[in-house]
Protein backbone atom coordinates (compact mmCIF):
# COMPACT_ATOMS: atom_id res chain seq x y z
CA UNK A 1 0.00 0.00 0.00
CA UNK A 2 1.69 3.18 -1.12
CA UNK A 3 1.39 6.38 0.86
CA UNK A 4 -2.02 7.77 0.08
CA UNK A 5 -4.39 10.45 1.25
CA UNK A 6 -7.48 9.63 3.19
CA UNK A 7 -9.65 10.50 0.19
CA UNK A 8 -8.27 7.56 -1.75
CA UNK A 9 -8.51 5.06 1.10
CA UNK A 10 -11.66 3.47 2.35
CA UNK A 11 -11.95 1.95 5.77
CA UNK A 12 -11.98 -1.38 4.02
CA UNK A 13 -8.61 -0.64 2.39
CA UNK A 14 -7.11 0.38 5.70
CA UNK A 15 -8.42 -2.69 7.49
CA UNK A 16 -7.20 -4.95 4.68
CA UNK A 17 -3.74 -3.48 4.95
CA UNK A 18 -3.62 -4.02 8.69
CA UNK A 19 -4.78 -7.61 8.30
CA UNK A 20 -2.13 -8.22 5.65
CA UNK A 21 0.58 -6.97 8.01
CA UNK A 22 -0.73 -9.11 10.84
CA UNK A 23 -0.74 -12.22 8.66
CA UNK A 24 2.60 -11.64 6.91
CA UNK A 25 4.66 -10.10 9.71
CA UNK A 26 3.11 -11.48 12.87
CA UNK A 27 2.04 -14.96 11.70
CA UNK A 28 -1.56 -14.39 12.75
CA UNK A 29 -4.03 -16.89 11.34
CA UNK A 30 -6.10 -14.99 8.78
CA UNK A 31 -9.14 -17.12 9.57
CA UNK A 32 -9.21 -15.82 13.12
CA UNK A 33 -9.26 -12.16 12.16
CA UNK A 34 -12.43 -10.08 12.45
CA UNK A 35 -12.68 -6.26 12.58
CA UNK A 36 -13.45 -6.37 16.28
CA UNK A 37 -10.94 -9.13 17.07
CA UNK A 38 -9.08 -8.34 20.26
CA UNK A 39 -5.42 -8.22 19.34
CA UNK A 40 -4.26 -9.43 22.72
CA UNK A 41 -6.84 -11.99 23.78
CA UNK A 42 -7.72 -13.50 20.42
CA UNK A 43 -4.80 -12.95 18.06
CA UNK A 44 -1.80 -13.51 20.34
CA UNK A 45 -0.49 -9.98 19.91
CA UNK A 46 1.17 -8.25 22.84
CA UNK A 47 2.22 -4.68 23.57
CA UNK A 48 5.60 -5.07 21.87
CA UNK A 49 3.91 -6.40 18.75
CA UNK A 50 1.65 -3.33 18.81
CA UNK A 51 4.74 -1.12 18.82
CA UNK A 52 6.18 -3.04 15.89
CA UNK A 53 2.84 -2.86 14.08
CA UNK A 54 2.72 0.91 14.53
CA UNK A 55 6.30 1.22 13.24
CA UNK A 56 5.30 -0.67 10.11
CA UNK A 57 2.25 1.57 9.69
CA UNK A 58 4.46 4.65 10.21
CA UNK A 59 6.50 3.48 7.24
CA UNK A 60 3.31 3.09 5.25
CA UNK A 61 1.89 6.55 5.91
CA UNK A 62 5.23 8.36 5.94
CA UNK A 63 4.88 9.95 9.36
CA UNK A 64 4.82 8.86 13.01
CA UNK A 65 1.41 7.95 14.31
CA UNK A 66 0.69 9.62 17.67
CA UNK A 67 2.39 7.52 20.33
CA UNK A 68 -0.04 8.58 23.06
CA UNK A 69 -2.70 6.53 21.26
CA UNK A 70 -0.81 3.23 21.49
CA UNK A 71 -2.22 2.33 24.87
CA UNK A 72 -5.81 2.73 23.59
CA UNK A 73 -5.38 0.01 21.00
CA UNK A 74 -7.26 -3.21 21.70
CA UNK A 75 -8.80 -4.35 18.38
CA UNK A 76 -8.10 -4.17 14.68
CA UNK A 77 -10.81 -1.53 14.44
CA UNK A 78 -8.87 0.59 16.96
CA UNK A 79 -5.78 0.42 14.75
CA UNK A 80 -7.85 1.23 11.67
CA UNK A 81 -9.43 4.25 13.37
CA UNK A 82 -6.01 5.49 14.51
CA UNK A 83 -4.65 5.18 11.00
CA UNK A 84 -7.68 6.78 9.37
CA UNK A 85 -7.78 9.71 11.82
CA UNK A 86 -4.05 10.30 11.44
CA UNK A 87 -4.31 10.31 7.66
CA UNK A 88 -7.24 12.70 7.85
CA UNK A 89 -5.26 15.05 10.09
CA UNK A 90 -2.17 14.75 7.97
CA UNK A 91 -0.04 13.55 10.93
CA UNK B 1 12.99 11.59 57.97
CA UNK B 2 16.63 12.67 58.00
CA UNK B 3 17.30 10.27 55.14
CA UNK B 4 14.46 11.79 53.10
CA UNK B 5 15.77 15.29 53.86
CA UNK B 6 19.26 14.32 52.79
CA UNK B 7 18.05 12.76 49.57
CA UNK B 8 15.89 15.79 48.86
CA UNK B 9 18.76 18.18 49.51
CA UNK B 10 21.17 16.31 47.27
CA UNK B 11 18.58 16.14 44.49
CA UNK B 12 17.76 19.83 44.83
CA UNK B 13 21.38 20.98 44.75
CA UNK B 14 22.14 18.81 41.75
CA UNK B 15 19.07 19.74 39.75
CA UNK B 16 18.96 23.46 40.53
CA UNK B 17 22.63 24.36 40.78
CA UNK B 18 25.05 21.77 39.53
CA UNK B 19 23.40 20.36 36.43
CA UNK B 20 22.29 23.75 35.04
CA UNK B 21 25.93 24.83 35.41
CA UNK B 22 27.08 21.71 33.60
CA UNK B 23 24.53 22.43 30.88
CA UNK B 24 26.02 25.87 30.31
CA UNK B 25 29.71 25.16 30.84
CA UNK B 26 30.25 21.65 29.49
CA UNK B 27 29.32 21.67 25.83
CA UNK B 28 30.38 18.16 24.90
CA UNK B 29 27.25 16.09 25.42
CA UNK B 30 29.01 12.76 25.99
CA UNK B 31 31.52 14.16 28.47
CA UNK B 32 28.76 16.11 30.22
CA UNK B 33 26.59 13.04 30.72
CA UNK B 34 29.58 10.97 31.86
CA UNK B 35 30.64 13.37 34.60
CA UNK B 36 27.03 13.97 35.60
CA UNK B 37 26.34 10.27 35.99
CA UNK B 38 29.58 9.85 37.94
CA UNK B 39 28.46 12.63 40.24
CA UNK B 40 25.05 11.03 40.78
CA UNK B 41 26.75 7.71 41.52
CA UNK B 42 29.11 9.34 44.03
CA UNK B 43 26.31 11.24 45.76
CA UNK B 44 24.11 8.19 46.00
CA UNK B 45 27.03 6.18 47.32
CA UNK B 46 27.57 8.76 50.05
CA UNK B 47 23.86 8.82 50.82
CA UNK B 48 23.86 5.05 51.24
CA UNK B 49 26.81 5.25 53.60
CA UNK B 50 25.19 7.99 55.66
CA UNK B 51 21.85 6.22 56.10
CA UNK B 52 23.75 3.07 56.96
CA UNK B 53 25.80 4.86 59.63
CA UNK B 54 22.64 6.52 60.98
CA UNK B 55 21.18 3.06 61.49
CA UNK B 56 18.28 3.65 59.10
CA UNK B 57 19.26 0.97 56.63
CA UNK B 58 21.72 -1.87 56.42
CA UNK B 59 22.68 -3.26 53.09
CA UNK B 60 24.56 -5.97 51.29
CA UNK B 61 25.86 -5.91 47.74
CA UNK B 62 27.26 -9.16 46.38
CA UNK B 63 28.48 -10.17 42.96
CA UNK B 64 29.55 -6.64 42.07
CA UNK B 65 32.85 -7.92 40.72
CA UNK B 66 30.78 -8.87 37.66
CA UNK B 67 30.24 -5.18 36.93
CA UNK B 68 33.91 -4.61 36.05
CA UNK B 69 34.44 -4.04 32.36
CA UNK B 70 30.76 -4.32 31.50
CA UNK B 71 29.96 -3.00 28.05
CA UNK B 72 26.84 -3.06 25.90
CA UNK B 73 24.97 -4.84 28.66
CA UNK B 74 21.34 -4.71 29.65
CA UNK B 75 21.07 -4.63 33.44
CA UNK B 76 17.70 -5.87 34.63
CA UNK B 77 16.43 -5.71 38.17
CA UNK B 78 13.24 -6.46 40.00
CA UNK B 79 11.73 -3.36 41.57
CA UNK B 80 10.36 -3.73 45.08
CA UNK B 81 11.07 -0.21 46.34
CA UNK B 82 11.90 3.34 45.31
CA UNK B 83 15.30 2.79 46.95
CA UNK B 84 16.24 0.41 44.10
CA UNK B 85 17.16 3.28 41.81
CA UNK B 86 19.53 4.77 44.38
CA UNK B 87 21.53 1.55 44.59
CA UNK B 88 21.49 0.84 40.87
CA UNK B 89 22.61 4.34 39.91
CA UNK B 90 25.35 4.08 42.51
CA UNK B 91 26.54 0.68 41.27
CA UNK B 92 26.22 1.28 37.52
CA UNK B 93 27.54 4.82 37.27
CA UNK B 94 27.75 4.99 33.49
CA UNK B 95 24.48 3.30 32.63
CA UNK B 96 21.65 4.71 30.60
CA UNK B 97 18.21 4.83 32.10
CA UNK B 98 14.74 5.11 30.61
CA UNK B 99 13.02 8.01 32.34
CA UNK B 100 9.45 9.29 32.38
CA UNK B 101 9.03 11.68 29.49
CA UNK B 102 7.43 14.26 31.81
CA UNK B 103 10.85 14.79 33.42
CA UNK B 104 12.07 16.24 30.13
CA UNK B 105 9.39 18.93 30.10
CA UNK B 106 9.08 19.69 33.83
CA UNK B 107 10.99 22.95 34.49
CA UNK B 108 12.50 21.51 37.69
CA UNK B 109 13.80 18.31 36.14
CA UNK B 110 14.26 18.96 32.45
CA UNK B 111 17.86 20.09 32.72
CA UNK B 112 18.75 17.11 34.90
CA UNK B 113 17.15 14.64 32.51
CA UNK B 114 18.95 16.17 29.53
CA UNK B 115 22.33 16.54 31.23
CA UNK B 116 22.21 12.90 32.31
CA UNK B 117 21.16 12.02 28.74
CA UNK B 118 18.46 9.63 29.86
CA UNK B 119 16.07 8.11 27.35
CA UNK B 120 12.50 9.50 27.42
CA UNK B 121 9.70 6.91 27.39
CA UNK B 122 7.16 9.04 25.55
CA UNK B 123 7.25 7.26 22.21
CA UNK B 124 7.62 3.49 22.71
CA UNK B 125 9.10 2.85 19.28
CA UNK B 126 11.64 5.67 19.66
CA UNK B 127 12.50 4.50 23.15
CA UNK B 128 13.13 0.92 22.06
CA UNK B 129 15.20 1.98 19.09
CA UNK B 130 17.27 4.36 21.21
CA UNK B 131 17.88 1.65 23.81
CA UNK B 132 19.00 -0.78 21.12
CA UNK B 133 21.31 1.75 19.47
CA UNK B 134 22.99 2.70 22.73
CA UNK B 135 23.53 -0.96 23.64
CA UNK B 136 25.00 -1.65 20.20
CA UNK B 137 27.30 1.32 20.74
CA UNK B 138 28.69 -0.41 23.83
CA UNK B 139 26.78 1.53 26.47
CA UNK B 140 25.03 -0.14 29.38
CA UNK B 141 21.33 0.25 30.14
CA UNK B 142 19.45 -0.28 33.39
CA UNK B 143 15.80 -1.30 33.16
CA UNK B 144 13.07 -2.61 35.38
CA UNK B 145 11.29 -5.21 33.24
CA UNK B 146 8.15 -4.78 35.32
CA UNK B 147 7.95 -1.18 34.22
CA UNK B 148 6.79 -0.19 37.68
CA UNK B 149 7.32 -1.25 41.29
CA UNK B 150 6.28 -4.77 42.24
CA UNK B 151 3.19 -5.30 44.34
CA UNK B 152 4.36 -7.06 47.52
CA UNK B 153 3.17 -10.63 47.68
CA UNK B 154 2.26 -10.74 43.99
CA UNK B 155 4.25 -12.64 41.31
CA UNK B 156 6.55 -10.52 39.17
CA UNK B 157 4.93 -9.40 35.93
CA UNK B 158 7.56 -8.73 33.29
CA UNK B 159 6.75 -6.87 30.12
CA UNK B 160 8.50 -8.35 27.09
CA UNK B 161 10.02 -4.96 26.25
CA UNK B 162 13.34 -5.42 28.03
CA UNK B 163 13.85 -8.91 26.64
CA UNK B 164 12.99 -7.65 23.15
CA UNK B 165 15.59 -4.92 23.44
CA UNK B 166 18.19 -7.45 24.57
CA UNK B 167 17.42 -9.82 21.72
CA UNK B 168 17.40 -7.15 19.02
CA UNK B 169 20.60 -5.58 20.30
CA UNK B 170 22.15 -9.00 20.93
CA UNK B 171 23.08 -7.55 24.31
CA UNK B 172 24.10 -9.67 27.27
CA UNK B 173 21.79 -9.44 30.25
CA UNK B 174 22.93 -8.94 33.82
CA UNK B 175 20.14 -9.73 36.27
CA UNK B 176 20.25 -7.94 39.61
CA UNK B 177 18.12 -9.28 42.41
CA UNK B 178 16.90 -6.76 44.97
CA UNK B 179 15.23 -7.51 48.26
CA UNK B 180 13.94 -4.97 50.75
CA UNK B 181 13.07 -6.32 54.17
CA UNK B 182 10.75 -5.13 55.61
CA UNK B 183 9.14 -3.50 52.57
CA UNK B 184 9.51 0.27 52.38
CA UNK B 185 8.60 2.82 49.72
CA UNK B 186 6.68 0.16 47.85
CA UNK B 187 3.94 0.67 45.31
CA UNK B 188 1.21 0.09 47.88
CA UNK B 189 2.76 1.94 50.79
CA UNK B 190 2.67 5.72 51.38
CA UNK B 191 6.15 7.23 51.33
CA UNK B 192 5.85 8.48 54.91
CA UNK B 193 5.14 5.03 56.30
CA UNK B 194 8.54 4.10 57.64
CA UNK B 195 8.93 0.66 59.20
CA UNK B 196 9.84 0.51 62.88
CA UNK B 197 12.43 -2.17 62.13
CA UNK B 198 15.70 -1.23 60.39
CA UNK B 199 15.48 -1.91 56.67
CA UNK B 200 17.74 -4.56 55.15
CA UNK B 201 18.48 -3.91 51.50
CA UNK B 202 20.04 -6.85 49.73
CA UNK B 203 21.41 -6.55 46.22
CA UNK B 204 22.79 -9.58 44.40
CA UNK B 205 24.36 -9.26 40.99
CA UNK B 206 23.63 -12.57 39.31
CA UNK B 207 25.42 -14.28 36.46
CA UNK B 208 25.63 -12.72 33.02
CA UNK B 209 23.23 -14.19 30.47
CA UNK B 210 24.32 -14.70 26.87
CA UNK B 211 21.17 -14.07 24.80
CA UNK B 212 22.59 -15.78 21.72
CA UNK B 213 21.47 -19.16 23.00
CA UNK B 214 17.89 -17.89 23.12
CA UNK B 215 18.15 -16.62 19.54
CA UNK B 216 19.70 -19.88 18.32
CA UNK B 217 17.08 -22.03 20.05
CA UNK B 218 14.04 -20.06 18.87
CA UNK B 219 12.33 -19.90 15.45
CA UNK B 220 12.18 -16.09 15.48
CA UNK B 221 13.09 -13.08 17.59
CA UNK B 222 9.66 -12.81 19.17
CA UNK B 223 9.83 -16.37 20.52
CA UNK B 224 13.41 -15.73 21.64
CA UNK B 225 12.32 -12.66 23.59
CA UNK B 226 9.42 -14.55 25.17
CA UNK B 227 11.77 -17.33 26.27
CA UNK B 228 14.30 -14.83 27.60
CA UNK B 229 11.58 -12.87 29.38
CA UNK B 230 10.30 -16.01 31.10
CA UNK B 231 13.84 -16.98 32.10
CA UNK B 232 14.60 -13.53 33.53
CA UNK B 233 11.34 -13.50 35.46
CA UNK B 234 12.13 -16.90 36.96
CA UNK B 235 15.67 -15.84 37.86
CA UNK B 236 14.52 -12.67 39.58
CA UNK B 237 11.57 -14.30 41.32
CA UNK B 238 13.75 -16.27 43.66
CA UNK B 239 12.56 -15.50 47.16
CA UNK B 240 15.40 -16.97 49.12
CA UNK B 241 18.23 -14.75 50.26
CA UNK B 242 21.53 -16.42 49.59
CA UNK B 243 23.70 -17.15 52.61
CA UNK B 244 26.48 -14.99 51.22
CA UNK B 245 24.18 -12.01 50.80
CA UNK B 246 22.65 -12.23 54.27
CA UNK B 247 26.08 -12.77 55.88
CA UNK B 248 27.28 -9.56 54.22
CA UNK B 249 24.61 -7.31 55.70
CA UNK B 250 26.38 -4.30 57.20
Amino acid sequence: MEKQTTDALTEHDIRDHIVRILVEKFDVDANKIRPNSNLFDELGIDSIDVIDLIVLLNDTVGFRLPSEKYSDIRTIDDVAVLLKDSLANGS
Amino acid sequence: MLAFALFGTISLVLSIVVFPLFWIIVRNRTYRSTISRDLVSTCFGLLIQVVNRLGVLRYSITGDEKIQGLSGCLILANHPSLIDAVFLLYMFCDANVVAKHTLFSNPFTMVTARVLNYIPNRDPSFMMEECIQRLKAGQNLVVFPEGTRSVPGQPLRFSRGAATIAIRARASCLPVSIQCIPPVLTKTMPWYRIPKKRVSFIVEVLDLIDVRKFVENSPNEKMASIALNDYLRDVLSQDAISDIASDNLG
